[in-house]
């Protein structure tokens, strides 16, 4: 019903006006509102870098000092609700609990058994516990507690799928939406359009970009690579693809006209275009970015992510408006300096067929500002 | 007048013998009550279902922030596991067997983070050290045999550094695991475990996204949940169905407590079944609105029949 097959043309083409300030700037007497920036946002999930120093390599930090137990206790302590309104009159907040830990109960096991390991120190009047043993362990060792053994309530539980040993990009809301390995989400049915229709869009011409046609492609319904598929690789090979800046930004992308071209789109499915920035100019710029186009229904469920390679996408991906608002800083880069985007286009499988049919050209405005 | 009056009531009855069928007055009657019920109870029902697909809505939003949440749990005690391992002299003190030395370094750690449980163990899962907060359930000796460590230390030299995440279900109960192997140089010498309660977990999961959340094994038992019943099991085709990628399932877990099944995901891995549920006031809905309708009808019948008398009897008068 909600999942019928979309057709969705989605072009994006790379737009270059450099050293423009302008668009941020609302017009006058239209008071500026704050919005979030996209591309820093989201929670990035990242299981592979190690801890970065300063001067790059692997930083080693030094140990805190113990008076930061005491600090942190106190801190804590003061996070706790102390207002009925703290939960800013939408409910009564529940004065003296917790945000971070309260309101849940195990249905299985059991919290009677007495630590196994001697108590080595109270910090903080007891709100901080240690356990160990000053010197060699003594006693028996005891039973292990590894997820293995038999817990009142449930018997031996079953232990549950092993996590990819690499960074998989993060697909968005997979649990409720998002397509599952293998499928999934909560469609019930699909319907492909009767034919799909080709669709040939023409980027607005701006001031000093490339005017380029999009020539699109069907692709199978249920093809498409995993939302979020962005990250992974990473180094700064070069990209072979066009070249689509201008004097001063250099962009080349790993598809042809520096577009991405998705159609039969259906909710679940995701697209991505790897694009990398060089400044050829001789002074250093903050790079920043802006989605323009002509906006339907389609814009308001798409999401979209633009993460340097290597770097896992966010979780959940940005709705796409948030990159339509203003120009979003990406990042500095120093004269010579090449960046590489991933950017990752993903149609949730919560669309509905309100945009069965619809088509999304979307305009890339990337601005580089002294 | 008595006389008279005997013969005018028996000239409808002669006439009403006379009439078709579909012109009797027991008939339109008749149909006028079925049409009043038929409106009331299609008000009432469409109002019922609009209500009731709003929750769904709602149930479904509810677990996608729950599975989005679940990532900035994972980040925190990440960002823990990182700390520890990356503090110098962490490594020494693990693989020289010194707990008190690790209590000086990671106790400090572990109070700045919001993870609740610490555990430094051995590679043969032996725990040097343990931390936890109040109320946090007490340590054990030993973790020999947990999948987890044996993952990290075998992934240490890995991209990810041996850090992953997944539920484990301890003795204590379900408890959301963040490890990380620490490493002296390029080899491993044990790993550090940040742990939360997966019952906390939800308890704040709640709070977020405003509904009750329950989390089942993969046989469909209930392991946690914030709700104030005991919910019942989801049975363990629908569970495993659910894991291995199936669509949501929608179902009442206790009275009138709809609840949505999707997936729990921990790094990326499904590791449980996630129930949303609200009450469900859907037929509270239609209840009124069949009132509100009912009474709009008898209105509008009395209203007609007061303006057909008037016109009756002024008619009669004439």
């Amino acid at each position: 019903m909600r999942n019928g097959a979309i057709l969705l043309a989605v072009a994006v083409t790379a737009l270059v006006p450099a050293r423009v300030s302008r668009a941020a700037a609302p017009p006058a007497g239209v008071p500026f509102v704050q919005r979030p920036n996209p591309a820093l946002a989201g929670i990035r999930l990242d299981y592979e870098a190690p801890l970065q120093a300063a001067g790059g390599g692997t930083a080693s930090l030094a140990p805190l000092q113990a008076g930061v137990t005491l600090a942190a206790v106190r801190d804590r302590a003061f996070l706790v609700y102390e207002l009925r309104d703290d939960l800013g009159g939408f409910a009564p907040a529940p004065v003296g609990a917790f945000a971070l830990s309260s309101g849940g109960r195990a249905t299985v096991g059991t919290l009677d058994g007495a630590a196994e390991i001697p108590l080595f120190s109270r910090q903080a009047g007891g709100e901080e516990n240690s356990f160990a043993f000053a010197g060699a362990p003594v006693g028996p060792s005891g039973r292990p507690d590894n997820g293995k053994q038999p817990v009142p309530g449930i018997g031996v539980p079953i232990p549950v799928p092993t996590p990819a040993p690499g960074n998989e990009p993060p697909p968005a809301n997979q649990g409720f939406g998002g397509g599952q390995k293998g499928g999934g989400g909560t469609t019930t049915t699909k319907r492909r359009p009767p034919s799909p229709t080709p669709t040939t869009t023409t980027s607005p011409p701006p001031a000093t970009a490339t005017t380029s046609t999009t020539v699109t492609t069907a692709r199978p319904a249920t093809a498409g690579p995993r939302p979020g598929g962005g990250g992974g690789g990473g180094g700064t090979t070069p990209i072979g693809g066009p070249e689509c800046g201008t004097p001063g930004i250099s962009i080349h992308s790993n598809l042809s006209g520096c577009k991405i071209d998705a159609v039969d789109m259906n909710p679940g499915d995701s697209t991505s275009e790897l694009v990398q920035i060089r400044n050829t100019s001789s002074s250093t710029y903050t790079l920043s970015l802006e989605a323009t186009g002509t906006q339907n229904h389609l814009w308001q469920d798409l999401r979209m992510a633009v993460v340097e390679q290597g770097t896992p996408a966010p979780s959940p991906l940005p709705p796409l408006l948030y990159w339509t608002t203003q120009y979003n800083d990406l990042t500095t880069l120093a004269p010579g300096e090449t960046v590489t985007y991933v950017i990752e286009l993903y149609l949730p499988s919560t669309a509905g067929n309100v945009d069965q049919s619809l088509a999304a050209v979307i305009d890339f405005d990337w601005q580089a500002t002294g | 007048m008595a006389v008279k009056t005997r013969h005018r009531l028996s000239l409808p009855r002669r006439a009403v013998a006379s009439e078709p069928w579909y012109r009797r007055k027991e008939l339109h009657l008749v149909v006028g009550i079925l049409v009043a019920f038929l409106t009331v109870g299609f008000a009432s029902q469409r109002a019922t279902d609009g209500a009731r697909t709003a929750l769904d809505a709602r149930l479904l939003n509810a677990g996608a922030g729950a599975d989005a949440g679940l990532v900035g749990v994972e980040s925190e005690q990440l960002s823990a596991v990182r700390a520890i391992a990356f503090t110098q002299g962490v490594a020494q003190a693990l693989e020289a067997n010194d707990g008190p030395a690790l209590n000086t370094l990671v106790a400090p750690l572990h109070a700045n983070s919001t993870v609740p449980m610490v555990d430094m163990v051995l590679p043969n899962g032996r725990v040097v050290l343990a931390v936890r907060s109040k109320g946090a359930p007490a340590p054990v000796r030993t973790r020999a045999g947990l999948l987890a460590l044996t993952q990290a230390l075998q992934r240490a030299d890995g991209s990810r550094g041996g850090r992953l995440s997944e539920l484990v279900v301890f003795r204590s109960g379900p408890t959301l695991l963040t490890i990380s192997a620490v490493m002296k140089g390029t080899t491993p010498v044990g790993a550090v475990l940040a742990m939360t309660p997966l019952a906390n977990v939800l308890g704040r999961l709640s709070q977020e996204v405003g509904a009750d959340l329950t989390a089942y094994d993969s046989d469909g038992r209930p392991v946690a949940t914030t709700a104030a019943f005991a919910p019942q099991p989801t049975g363990s085709d629908t569970a495993r169905a659910l894991m291995g990628g199936g669509a949501t399932v929608t179902r009442y877990v206790f009275a009138d407590h709809r609840e949505q099944l999707g997936r729990l995901i921990v790094d990326h891995t499904p590791n449980a079944v996630l129930g949303v549920s609200l009450e469900d006031d859907s037929n509270v809905t239609g209840r009124i609105v069949a009132i509100y309708a009912a009474i709009g009808l008898l209105c509008t019948v009395l209203i007609l029949a007061t303006f057909w008398a008037r016109v009756a009897i002024e008619q009669r008068r004439r």
